[in-house]
């Protein structure tokens, strides 16, 4: 016991006297992860106390850092890319700058991979690329600038920085959420992300909305405990021991955490129908090939990495590495298969890459659309849903490579507004557009706008609808609209609303005209719905009759308990028994109209708009003032909410009431617009509403026509300049007779990146079926069509067969293809041939043998 | 290696040829049946072979790959070789003096092997190694069928012009 003791009170003198960064000894053999029970640091390198309300949250350079090499590790993979001192390597999967309103989808990369930009190239500052694209890193890079000040709205004193986040690979732990690794990057809590996304503690506030000079150690602010919160953690008391330690939970990184940043799959793929890698379906994990020690500079697996790294031992993870027994670099690891490759000649692999037959997507007559995490945002979930349909990528397009080989890549076309200045093309940032694009882009927020504004009417109306083009319009939660799966016939474009799966006109609102419901309404149909709710009608001489001796009664709530009624018509129930005659009709319709708006027979429930009228009817005045007040603009300069009818137009006054003036122009149809310089414009400009029509259910967001009209703004707000868009594979601009061309240029061409994953096996390998998988005048890996995916919907759309991305000459492997149908009798001919001279060098031999019998013969 | 085999294989043909000729046109040799098909069959099997000789050497010989055309080229001539040789073995069993034999023998032989490892590799019975060692048996028959082909056809038109 006493021993024992004594050996503990060694130990710990040991640990504690062990020098800092001892991890970074050489291994010792031992193949567990130790427990980290550890203290955890704060960015000043205090320790945390958890129970501080001021305790500021934990630093992995602090914490991780004692014992391990920070700086050996933030200079991995990574971390490196904006160093500027790290070969670049096989491309990779460049970062991609999205922007849904403007179209832009921009591959960025500060590697310098073919068709990538550099972000400093195009404006965007180590804070911007942190706040843009930290949602998918895992911290350091850009996120831990050298230099801070060098950028004026850069708020890295407000944010922290955003350090290497160690926990985002190595924890082990279920608490670990990426999404809430994201939140944090959205409001700017840089230095708070790996507390919060780590579940040691609850991170709240925004650093977003805090003024530029606060910093950590100012603490709360005492003046808005509402929206400016500043940046603040609680500890989760039960991850701490009574020590202030915890037990993080480390491990070598899970697939799941690599996933995190790393998933692909195809579009619109349902999740149980994607499958997993052979070699995850193995119970390999994604370290066991991607290695690293603590450098972090973590193997790729291309095969040219060793020679490009000079480290041989690279080599041996590649797929070469493991599957060819090759004593001499390490091969035939881990019991790998060694591929059999039967009836396939050697040529392929000098001229393949073992990617092209095994990984990816099987190619089609098109490439197939995926989803990238980091591109296409994925993997973060919340209350709000990211637009994950950009950019739009493919898989696979054959490319040959810098080695010389064959392999399956991704590509994506880049799109973006570009100024062009001695014939180059520079891409502009979305925020640099945004003013432009407002009004001209924005075709669908402007109708969502419209609609948002009519549902604040209430919702016992329905839903508000914009139908055109034979298409209904619904407004989603980004306030642009989506366009409804069930059609309805082609007409006018027109607002209206929807409940019960009917549709009527949003001027029925008003009662504006008799018989105008879509379907035959008639108060026989509203007695019927009444009826058929359970609620007994009472007989009466008419309908109306019996409609108003319904409602006369006392127990309105019992008859229709889900009404939601109108403020006045609860005005008129607190004083019902002192109504006249007038009111109690006018209640009886504000009940009816309520319980079934889409039902009610306007001209004997609400009187007829009627524009002739000197007064309009209180009711109808009190609805039209309501929404031509939710429809006002935010911005005055854009207008005032109007409604055109007839030869009138009706607006609102500032003070509340409703001014009707004469318009020049007769309109047959209710129109509702905006009044701008005293002029009447649609709500939504006709060429918006072309463009949402036109792009409805197509992955496009707008049009050749909006093309054009953001180029003539951009010129307009920049006269000395010159502007093009870049998208589909070509450049557009405008030309000197004010009409849209189109060019080729290098910018626009495609850029490509190759993938490994998931690889299949052998049985479902290219080419394992037959040889004219690949060698048909068909085949899709060769004449398959790479057609450029983007956001302007157009016919000028730039297309590539795989024999042009793969460098080789399409008219020879056709011919070579058609070889291919006549192979099973070329192979019988020849068998044939062989079995002839077979058989006539036997007939010789035989013949050869019966002389040498006679000559023995002889002899004897 | 195979170059310089190649090289000794066309020079050996060559010699073959010369030596070949006399015999050829020597008395006692059984007299061609079909002697028209004969000719037009030893011409399509003598041009055919000099045309995988030049599109298969002249890869090996200039270190570049039997690829693309030439590939398509080598591989259609390659079925003409076989059958205008497998139908000239027929015709020819017993017409040839002993040299000429030999020589028109070693062709047999030699185009046997290379008929053979072409529609084997074709099959999928060996993975990379088999495959590996199909071309190479593939290059070393046609060098036999390359010595006995010369020395064949360079007897033949010796005889003929003495």
């Amino acid at each position: 016991m006493r021993a024992s003791i004594v050996l503990l009170t060694i130990g710990a003198a040991g640990l504690l006297a062990a020098p800092r960064g001892f991890a970074d000894e050489p291994w010792d053999g031992g193949r567990t992860v130790p427990v980290h029970r550890i203290p955890l640091n704060d960015p000043d390198g205090e320790g945390i106390v958890p129970s501080m309300s001021s305790a500021k949250p934990l630093s992995t350079s602090k914490t991780c850092g004692m014992c391990h090499d920070y700086g050996k590790v933030s200079a991995g993979w990574h971390f490196n890319s904006s160093s500027g001192k790290v070969p670049a390597g096989r491309p990779g999967e460049p970062w991609v700058l999205v922007d849904g309103l403007t179209g832009t989808q921009l591959p960025l990369s500060y590697r310098g991979w073919a068709g990538t930009w550099n972000p400093a190239a195009v404006g965007l500052t180590p804070w911007d690329f942190t706040k843009t694209f930290g949602r998918h890193m895992p911290g350091g890079d850009t996120g831990e600038p050298a230099e801070i000040f060098g950028d004026a709205h850069a708020r890295w004193g407000v944010s922290g920085k955003l350090e290497v986040n160690c926990l985002a690979c190595h924890s082990g732990s279920h608490a670990q959420d990426h999404s809430e690794w994201a939140r944090q990057i959205g409001r700017e809590n840089f230095a708070w992300a790996a507390t919060a996304a780590s579940g040691l503690g609850e991170v709240g506030g925004m650093a977003s909305r805090v003024k530029p000079t606060w910093t950590m150690n100012d603490g709360p602010n005492p003046d808005d405990k509402e929206f400016a919160v500043p940046p603040y953690v609680k500890y989760a008391m039960t991850q701490f021991d009574s020590k202030n330690r915890s037990v993080l939970q480390i491990r070598k990184p899970a697939d799941e955490n690599c996933l995190n940043c790393h998933s692909t799959s195809p579009m619109h793929a349902e999740k149980e129908s994607v499958d997993k890698d052979v070699h995850s379906r193995a119970g390999f994990q994604c370290v066991d090939c991607h290695r690293n020690g603590l450098n972090h500079a973590i193997v790729r697996g291309y095969e040219s990495e060793a020679a490009e790294r000079k480290e041989a031992s690279v080599g041996d993870y590649s797929c070469r590495g493991c599957h060819i027994e090759d004593p001499a670099k390490g091969g035939g690891r881990l019991g790998a298969p060694h591929p059999k490759h039967g009836g396939l000649p050697p040529v392929h692999f000098e001229k393949l890459s073992c990617t092209a037959c095994h990984s990816g997507q099987m190619p089609g007559a098109m490439p197939t659309d995926v989803r990238a995490s980091r591109a296409n945002r994925l993997g973060i979930h919340g209350r709000a849903l990211w637009f994950t349909d950009a950019p739009f990528i493919q898989e696979p397009v054959f490319v040959k490579g810098s080695d010389g080989k064959i392999a399956p890549n991704r590509v994506m076309w880049p799109a973006f507004w570009a100024r062009r200045a001695a014939g180059k093309l520079t891409p502009m940032r979305p925020d640099e557009l945004a003013k432009c694009a407002k009004g001209i882009l924005d075709a669908g927020q402007q109708i969502g706008s419209v609609l948002k504004a009519i549902a604040q009417l209430g919702d016992e109306l329905g839903e508000p609808v914009f139908i055109a083009g034979g298409k209904v319009f619904h407004v989603n939660t980004d306030g642009d609209v989506e366009v409804a799966a069930t059609p309805v016939p082609a007409n006018a474009p027109m607002w209206a609303l929807e409940k019960e799966g009917k549709i009527g006109p949003l001027v029925h609102y008003f009662g504006f005209l008799v018989g105008e419901f879509v379907g035959p309404f008639t108060t026989r149909d509203l007695i019927a719905a009444i009826t058929a709710d359970g609620i007994e009608v009472p007989k009466a001489t008419s309908e109306i009759e019996s409609l108003n001796n319904l409602l006369s009664g006392s127990s309105l709530r019992s008859k229709f308990p889900r009404i939601s009624l109108s403020k006045e018509t609860e005005d008129f129930l607190k004083r019902e028994l002192t109504l006249n005659s007038e009111e109690r009709k006018q209640l009886n319709r504000l009940i009816l109209e309520a319980a079934y708006p889409l039902k009610c027979p306007k001209k004997s429930l609400v009187q007829d708009f009627d524009d002739a009228a000197g007064q309009l009817d209180p009711a109808v005045e009190s609805r039209l003032l309501d929404l031509l007040q939710a429809l006002a603009p935010d911005d005055p300069a854009v207008g005032t909410a109007a409604l055109a009818r007839g030869k009138k137009i009706y607006t609102r006054s500032d003070d509340g009431s409703l001014t009707t003036s004469d318009s020049s122009e007769n309109r047959a149809a209710a129109i509702w617009g905006r009044m701008v310089n005293e002029k009447f414009q649609p709500i939504v400009p006709d060429f918006a509403v072309r463009a949402v029509v036109e792009t409805a259910g197509t992955e496009q967001t707008f049009t050749e026509e909006q093309l054009a009209l953001m180029l003539q703004a951009l010129a307009a707000a920049d006269k000395s300049g010159e502007f093009a868009y870049v998208g589909r594979g070509y450049v557009f601009a405008l030309g000197r007779d004010g009409k849209l061309a189109a060019s080729r240029d290098p910018a626009a061409e495609p850029v490509f990146w190759p993938l490994a994953h998931n690889v299949r096996s052998a049985v479902a390998s290219l080419g394992a079926k037959a040889c004219t998988e690949c060698h048909s005048a068909e085949a899709a890996m060769l004449f398959g069509r790479v057609i450029a995916g983007g956001p302007l919907k157009t016919k000028t759309v730039a297309v590539k067969t795989m024999v042009e991305t793969a460098k080789l000459d399409g008219s020879y492997h056709k011919l070579f293809g058609l070889t291919f149908t006549m192979r099973p009798l070329f192979k019988m001919a020849l068998w044939g041939c062989g079995g002839l001279m077979a058989a006539m060098l036997g007939v010789g031999a035989l013949g050869g043998l019966q002389r040498l019998a006679r000559y023995l013969g002889r002899k004897d | 290696m195979f170059k310089i085999l190649t090289v000794l294989s066309l020079v050996v043909g060559a010699l073959s040829a010369k030596c070949g000729g006399g015999s050829c046109s020597s008395a006692g040799k059984t007299p061609v049946r079909f002697p028209a098909l004969d000719k037009l069959l030893t011409l399509a099997m003598a041009l055919s072979l000099a045309v995988l000789a030049l599109t298969g050497f002249y890869a090996v010989l200039l270190g570049h790959e039997l690829t693309g055309y030439l590939l398509v080229c080598h591989t259609g001539t390659g079925g003409a070789f076989a059958g205008s040789l497998a139908l000239l073995a027929v015709l020819r069993a017993e017409a040839e003096s002993c040299v000429c034999k030999c020589l028109f023998w070693t062709l047999l032989i030699g185009g046997l092997g290379v008929v053979l490892t072409a529609v084997v590799m074709m099959q999928p019975w060996f993975g990379t190694h088999g495959q590996e060692v199909l071309v190479e048996l593939h290059r070393y028959s046609s060098l036999l069928a390359v010595v006995g082909g010369i020395g064949c056809c360079g007897s033949l038109l010796r005889a003929k012009s003495s």
